[in-house]
């Protein structure tokens, strides 16, 4: 039962919230109660896996292969925590900060039902019913991005909307042949079954899943829509989906290339392998001449992801370890350095680099949050980020894997030049003439501080987290 | 002959589908979602074997389903899918309904974002 409570809090907390309209003062109270409670379950549900290992419940009582199976391991529980804590930090960040017309048409009952979605993901053990967890995330997101209706949220939703679209029936197309050749959904059962397929027709299958998850996790050279969409929404919508979209995005390859089909094919994994080399290089190159923070950002979280894409394509136990590790790090890290571009970009009254400057002297907080952000970001050894890097980079060694080691180590290198410029204009650089900012609203900046405490704490508990992850990657075996 | 019917079906609607969304117009890209959609909806119903004569229902007095019976899965498979991409289909047809108010045109082009300035 404890599984489906991080389902059912937050969608009963967004039928509240429809049901509750007319009265915006009592939604606001609402929506962050909806979000502890959220939090607190998904912390118990960690918990529970951490103690006693993998969580399964059968929907109606029907027994694992017929009905829909919800089994929560340490992988999904992690990613759920994380979903539950991003989305209280989102709630508080737009409790004061959100302007009247998107508070009315529904901006926070959208984010709860994103959020079941997303829990869903993380938690379902049944292959089509993770096809219906991602169209609910879909639909909330593409909502959630056009929502206002200005100019450029419009050109970004079309940018967003239909590669989303048409991945989604790519995976269905993939759902339908899986079953054809297996005769089950469910994913421990399909482990069982899709190593008796001909390897030639599971390649075909897994080549539709491939581009199908790939689009959505925005791998290269599927990444197109991301840095063009994900700047034009407000920067919470922005900060929620750029923290926690593609991420689910690789959880579903993670699960299908370690689930579904266990050994997929040498040809799988190599592409998969050269893929996630071309989005660490090609996006890290394109990172650095980005005009605006948050454009920046969006290459910069495509380029990273081939850190998890090509950790998977290593496929051993310890890759996949780091990889759930350097998941969690980033879900929290560029989920806050977009919080803290909103903050910035309030205080110079424009987004553009052009008003950016002297945050050290000006507001010394941001520039705080600023700087622990991108080292957290850039993976500076005390903070999260370093551990699963390294731990990263040395597997891929191991495993003689040159390719690989090479283009980890490139990004690596365009993310810190990329930031170091980057800090360069926001914090060294005199601030140019006088901006016509606004002090942003005390909520926001409490939202982002706590988020940052977050990133530390992270960084603190990784040893522990760490054994977790490899333990769990070692022991949760198949029933 | 419905076994080489159907797939060479499905394959013309993909074709025809993805050439109409590689067009430059946002019209003719609902038309094409709207075929893609559809050839794999009948994908899904092919893949899950296609059976005629007979229905997944057990008769009265009947323990087990007699023989011959399509797969009823596929088919709530399928039902779950056009619900769905109804739903979706709504939502980007009035998406590219607002992107005709404001550019006056259905030509993909007009989405791609002037160039910005270079950083100072």
């Amino acid at each position: 039962m404890i599984v489906l409570s991080v389902l059912v809090i937050p969608l009963s907390t967004a039928a509240i919230l429809m049901a509750l309209w007319t009265h915006p003062e009592v939604r606001r109270v609402i929506a962050l109660l909806g979000s502890v409670l959220h939090l607190g379950a998904a912390g118990f549900l960690l918990q529970a896996v951490v103690d006693r290992g993998p969580i399964s419940f059968a929907v109606g009582s029907w027994p694992a292969p017929f009905g829909i199976e919800f089994r929560a391991d340490f992988l999904g529980a992690s990613m759920a925590l994380v979903t539950a804590l991003v989305g209280l930090i989102i709630n508080l960040y737009t409790t004061n900060d959100l302007d009247e017309p998107r508070r009315r048409f529904g901006f926070h009952p959208l984010v709860f039902v994103l959020l079941a979605g997303l829990s869903g993901a993380f938690t379902t053990n049944d292959l089509f019913n993770l096809f219906v967890w991602f169209e609910c995330i879909l639909l909330s997101s593409f909502v959630l991005l056009s929502l206002g209706g200005e100019r450029q949220q419009i050109r970004g939703g079309i940018n967003y909307v239909v590669p989303n679209l048409f991945s989604s029936m790519l995976f269905l197309a993939g759902l339908g042949l899986i079953y054809g050749a297996t005769g089950t959904l469910n994913m421990d059962h399909l482990g069982m079954r899709t190593g008796l397929v001909e390897p030639g027709l599971m390649t075909a299958i897994s080549a539709l899943f491939l581009t199908a998850f790939g689009l959505k996790a925005a791998l290269f050279p599927f990444f197109g829509w991301l840095p063009t969409s994900y700047h034009t929404p407000p920067f919470a919508v922005s900060a929620l989906f750029a923290g926690l979209l593609t991420k689910v995005g690789v959880f579903a390859l993670i699960r299908f290339f370690t689930k579904v089909w266990p050994d997929p094919s040498v040809a799988i994994t190599g592409l998969l392998l050269w893929l996630s080399m071309g989005g660490l290089v090609v996006a890290g190159l394109a990172a650095m001449r980005q005009t605006t923070l948050r454009r920046a950002l969006g290459y910069l979280l495509v380029s990273h992801i081939g850190f998890l894409t090509g950790g998977l394509a290593l496929g051993s136990p310890t890759a996949l370890a780091m990889v759930n590790l350097y998941m969690a790090h980033h879900m929290i890290v560029i989920c806050g350095l977009y919080l803290v571009a909103g903050l910035i970009a309030s205080t110079a009254g424009s987004e553009s680099l052009k008003s950016a400057g002297g945050l050290v002297k000006t507001h010394p907080l941001l520039a705080w949050l600023l700087g622990l952000g991108f080292l957290a970001l850039a993976g500076i050894p005390p903070l999260s980020g370093f551990a699963p890097k390294v731990g990263l980079i040395v597997e891929a060694f191991r495993l003689n894997q040159p390719v690989l080691v090479a283009g980890m180590l490139l990004s690596s290198l365009f993310t810190i030049f990329c930031l170091a410029k980057l800090w360069m204009i926001y914090a060294w650089r005199p601030q140019p003439g006088d901006t016509q900012g606004s002090q942003p609203d005390r909520l926001r900046i409490l939202a982002t501080t706590l988020l940052c405490a977050c990133m530390i704490g992270l960084s603190l508990a990784l040893g522990p987290v760490a054994t977790w992850a490899s333990a769990a990657q070692t022991t949760e075996g198949r029933p | 002959m419905s076994d080489l019917v159907i797939p060479l079906m499905i394959g013309f609607l993909f074709a025809v589908g993805l050439y109409l969304m590689l067009r430059q117009s946002l019209i003719k890209l609902i038309f094409g979602l709207v075929l893609v959609g559809n050839a794999t909806n009948l994908l899904v119903f092919t893949a899950s074997r296609l059976v005629s004569g007979g229905t997944p229902i057990v008769r009265k007095g009947d323990k087990v389903l007699q023989t011959p019976f399509p797969d009823p899965l596929g088919q709530a498979l399928i039902l779950t899918a056009i619900v769905i991409s109804f739903g979706t289909l709504a939502f980007v047809m009035v998406l590219i309904k607002r992107a005709y108010d404001y550019f006056g045109t259905d030509d993909v082009c007009a989405l791609i974002e002037p160039e910005e300035e270079e950083i100072a």
